[in-house]
């Protein structure tokens, strides 16, 4: 059950958007979770339908991988579609019954949410975790927070920190299978009794995923040393992070790609359009 | 004082995904009362995935699991009640204490059991004892133990269920030679008393030699052979086919037989071989 846990799952790869550079990948998925806010006009929101459907195709991902990816958010897009459909008032009622009223604006509205939260996890799981590895993703982290350093924020110490969770996320979910299978086979049940009861029965399980994290911890905190790891200061990559032209090239078409969502709003349409 | 059965079992991991793995396939076998039995096998032979089904923490993909002629999926409600009758202790049991005493931590399969406070002391006690874990450490928290006192610990807090079948996956793992060698006396010890089922998973053909009375060799996810462990060692051939290294003690039967030595080559325990070699150089010239 723990294993369905896909917390930034990264897709191997090698399409364009695998190769372009995290940095710029990090500031494009900025730039797409504004701009996707900006979207007013039906054009503007089939537009991004269009644009999520050839950011698939770039990445080379497969369609049923994204549709697996995007089932845990249908319940919140659901949710908050319904509330909107109920709540938005407008001129007109389209249906009317009892007190309830539903316009077509509310409708509209709707529609427009269930595509924004899909595009929003789509557009940013596409840029950034399904094509970036972790690694790739703390340098570029560290790299666009870097001048932070000049006011003391120590912002290489923050990416290791970071880098270091990931890594250790499959290693505790396994480790917390394993001692959850050893405490049931003691008998130890989870499933049954009020919410205290089930509360105390996760003692067994924390208790000893929090000594063997401490004990993990300093055993890393030692081996980095032995390999005299002393922090950011000083300290070259193996893996130097170089833009070139294709990378400008592809980060430019994108965002303009991306800013086209502002400007298809100014074409007029005769409806669904939502203030 | 139970029998488990496994009739045509498989396992696979990731059912229902495009990356399912047979962990175990059609596998049946009956692991009699009042033994131990050894199962042996490479890493990846389907050991381990073999202890969790015997006491369903893994279900089945297919195939039947009995205790006693019982189906213990019969009532998956009611599988706790088999965990109590099977136990279990999984490899490096000691990431699993977690009690502020090694005596309360023991406690706390029988607790789950529902038993009364002066059950459970009782069963302490006897765990305890058959570990080797004296009074002064019961009363310490079990995170200050040493590496060996703690397995012990682990592996008590099992055997304090009193269960009617013990599966060991791995029990010495990990520990010295000295450490190694007594938990598995003390468990042997243990099994012989209770007049227990004791499934023994290990990777070593040197402690199954000495402990085991039947032993399972498991190979790619099947049943390679089943047999007593003077049958598995007196086929030599059958061990090696298995990719498995016979015990160091037969090699050097084997060497002496090679060199014109009248010994038995099928004996697996240096007890057995000391007896056999002292008889030749006493003069006695029969083999052995």
């Amino acid at each position: 059950m723990l294993k369905d846990i896909t917390l930034g799952q990264y897709f191997p790869g090698s399409s364009p958007l695998h190769r372009l550079d995290p940095r710029l990948k990090l500031v494009l998925m900025i730039a797409f979770v504004v701009l996707i806010f900006f979207a007013k006009t039906l054009l503007s929101f089939a537009y991004l339908v269009v644009l999520m459907a050839g950011l698939t195709a770039l990445s080379g991902i497969r369609v049923k991988a994204i549709l697996k990816g995007l089932k845990p958010v249908i319940f919140i897009a659901v949710f908050t579609a319904v509330i909107n459909l109920f709540w938005t008032t407008g001129e007109v009622p389209l249906v009317s019954f009892w007190r309830i009223n539903i316009y077509p604006e509310g409708i509209w509205r709707a529609v427009y949410l269930i595509i924004r939260i899909m595009a929003l996890v789509t557009g940013t799981s596409l840029l950034l975790t399904y094509t970036t590895t972790p690694m790739d993703m703390t340098d570029a982290l560290e790299a666009l927070l870097s001048p932070l350093k000049k006011i003391r924020v120590p912002v290489h110490e923050f990416a290791m920190m970071m880098t270091l969770a990931l890594r250790f996320v499959p290693t505790l979910i396994e480790e917390t299978e394993k001692i959850i299978n050893a405490q049931k086979a003691r008998g130890a049940d989870f499933e049954s009794g009020n919410l205290l009861r089930r509360a105390k029965a996760l003692i067994p399980i924390l208790v000893p995923l929090f000594v063997s994290s401490f004990s993990r911890a300093s055993e890393l905190a030692t081996a980095m040393e032995c390999r005299c790891y002393t922090g950011g200061e000083g300290r070259t990559r193996m893996k130097q992070l170089r833009l070139t032209g294709k990378d400008w090239v592809i980060f430019l078409i994108l965002l303009s790609l991306f800013a086209a969502i502002v400007l298809i709003n100014f074409i007029p349409f005769p409806w669904g359009t939502v203030l | 004082m139970a029998e488990i059965r496994l009739e045509d079992v498989s396992y696979l991991y990731g059912a229902d995904t495009p990356f399912a793995t047979a962990a175990l396939s059609h596998v049946s076998l009956t692991l009699g009362e009042d033994r131990t039995i050894g199962v042996i096998g490479h890493t990846g032979s389907g050991k381990s995935t073999l202890a969790q089904l015997l006491n369903g923490i893994l279900r089945p993909t297919r195939g039947r699991v009995l205790l006693d002629g019982k189906d213990i999926f019969a009532d998956p409600k009611k599988i706790g009640a088999i965990r109590f009758r099977v136990g279990l202790v999984f490899q490096y049991p000691e990431y699993q204490l977690f009690e502020e005493t090694a005596r309360r931590d023991i406690a706390f399969g029988p607790r789950n059991m529902g038993k009364s406070d002066d059950e459970i002391a009782a069963l302490v006690e006897e765990a305890a004892r058959f570990t080797g874990l004296d009074e002064k450490l019961l009363e310490r928290s079990p995170f200050e133990l040493s590496g060996g006192q703690k397995r012990r610990v682990a592996i008590a807090g099992v055997l304090a269920m009193d269960p009617e079948v013990l599966i060991l996956d791995e029990p010495a793992a990990g520990l010295d030679p000295a450490g190694k060698q007594e938990i598995l006396t003390r468990l042997r010890a243990y099994q012989r008393e209770k007049k227990k089922t004791m499934i023994l998973i290990s990777h070593s053909m040197e402690d199954m030699a000495v402990f085991a009375d039947e032993i399972v060799v498991m190979k790619h996810g099947t049943v390679f052979c089943h047999d007593t462990t003077d049958g598995v060692f007196s086929d030599p051939e059958r061990v090696r086919e298995a990719g498995l290294e016979l015990p160091q003690i037969t090699r050097l039967m084997m060497a002496l037989a090679a060199k014109g030595v009248p010994v038995d080559t099928g004996i697996h325990t240096v007890k057995a071989a000391k007896a056999c070699l002292s008889a030749l150089l006493k003069g006695g010239d029969a083999p052995c």
